[in-house]
Formats: structure tokens, sequence, C-alpha cells
């Protein structure tokens, strides 16, 4: 397996969340939950696991439109899925990079 | 993992990533922020010729709308991010590009229409009102050199 490959972070849906919050410092659960298209319960289980690996912050604020919860991608989190994405950038190089040409002696057939 | 799934993980974070960045800039700039915080440039601006106290009391309560109405805006928006430095240049040079706008209207008010320096219209008044007028115009330009910045800061893709 790539260094840096993180299998828990590599699941869909945990993968999505993480690259939600990537840009922003707090973002808003109704945000991530329409821009990854799932549903309140599904959102709030991988928001929890995420939670409880370190990888994510969970706020609750309270203002006149009511009550707000936001998710942040912590220090820990952010590091995991920078290593996880470089990690996934090698494996395409890779895929691209040419064949290595065999060596030739010099009587005449490769080796 | 092969590497056409792998190149699927990547586009799926670069789109996921966009879109939270493009809320970011869709937020800073919605119409209704864009035009307060134009009238608080206006009302700035356009009591520096007001005698005292009031050019005082028209300039803080200029200030006091075009800074509320960021305030306001980070307070309501759901994608909230840190200010970095590359933000608050921008956000400097732009005030610096409106004075030097309200500067060039109060000198073509003064040579071009003859407006007095006092009373209704005044010199600041019709550079006030260019600047406002430039500060919305200017919208879409502030909206995609906000996206560079954005862009430049956060998310390893």
């Amino acid at each position: 397996m790539e260094p840096g490959f993180d299998e828990f972070l590599h699941v869909p849906a945990r993968l999505a969340i993480v690259a939600v919050l990537a840009p922003a410092d707090w973002v808003e659960f109704g945000f991530i939950r329409d821009s990854v298209e799932t549903s309140d319960s599904a959102l709030s289980k991988q928001v929890s696991a995420l939670a409880a690996a370190g990888y994510v912050a969970v706020r609750k604020d309270q203002d006149k439109r009511g009550r707000r919860t936001f998710v942040q991608l912590t220090p820990q989190g952010r590091q995991a899925f920078q290593r996880h994405a470089a990690a996934l950038q090698r494996i395409v190089a890779l895929a691209h990079r040419p064949p290595e040409q065999p060596v030739r002696e010099p009587g005449g057939g490769a080796r | 993992m092969n590497p056409h799934d792998a190149q699927a993980s990547l586009d799926a974070v670069r789109r996921l990533q966009d879109r939270t960045r493009d809320e970011i800039v869709r937020q800073s700039f919605s119409p209704p922020f864009v035009i307060l915080a134009a009238l608080g440039l206006f009302v700035a601006f356009a009591s520096t010729d007001l005698e005292r106290p009031w050019n005082f009391v028209g300039g803080a309560l200029g200030a006091a709308l075009y800074g509320g109405i960021g305030i306001l805006r980070e307070h309501r928006a759901c994608t909230r991010r840190k200010f970095i430095p590359q933000e608050l240049l921008f956000h400097l040079g732009l005030l610096a590009f409106f004075v030097v706008i309200y500067s060039i209207g109060r000198i073509a008010a003064w040579a071009l229409l003859a407006v007095p320096a006092e009373g209704l219209p005044s010199q600041a008044m019709v550079g006030a009102a260019l600047a406002a007028v430039a500060y919305v115009a200017a919208t879409p330009l502030n909206r995609r050199a906000l996206k560079a910045i954005v862009r430049q800061d956060g998310g390893p893709i």
C-alpha cells in the first residue's frame, strides 16, 4: 500500500466530507449535507466517526435562526487528508510513468 | 487501489473543494451585502465635506456600516474561513483604490461640473457616489480576485 494512504479516510463519504471542509475553517452541517448529497443521519454517523478519530471537531452555535452545527477539520485531520491526497496523486502518477526500458548487454540481447 | 479509482477520488475531492471555495466567494459578494457596503462607503466619503462634528459622525457611521456588513456576513455564512494576510492586503488595496476613485470624482466634480465644496450636491458627494458605483461595478472582478486567493489557501489539491 502507498505510504500515506489512509484506509479510514478513503471511505467515499468520509473523503467527501473532509474535501468539503479543507478549504474552510468552519463549515455548517447543512452545507456539507447538500454538498456530499447525503441525509442528516448518514452525515451525522460519518462526522461522529471522523470526530472519534480526531479528524474533525464539532461546534454548536445558537442564534436567532436557531441552532447551527459547524464542523472543522482538525490539524491532525488536515495532515491525514494531505497525506492521503498525495498518496492518491502518486498512484495516478505511477500509472502514467512510461515502462522502464530493458538494459541491453554489449553483446546484444536484453537482460 | 488501482490508478483509475485513485483518479476518480482525486476528481471528487477537487469538485467538492471547488464547491466550498465557490460558496466562500458567493457569500462574500452576495448582492444585498455589496449594496449595503457600497452605501457605507458612500456615507463615509460623502460626509467629509460636512461641518464638525457631522463629518466625524458621518464618517464613523459609514465605516461602521461598511465594517459591520463584513462582520454580519461572516456571522451568517455557512462556510467560515480564517482571515489570511493576502485577503487583508486585497481588502486594503480595494479600499485604497476606491479612495483614488473618490478623489478623481471630487476633482472632476470641481473641474468639469463646477460643483461647490459645500452644499447639495457637494464635491465629496459626487466623488462618494462615483466610488460607490465603482464598488458595485467592480464586483465581478473582485469576485475573481478573491477566488484566486481562496484557491491558493486551503486544500491539498
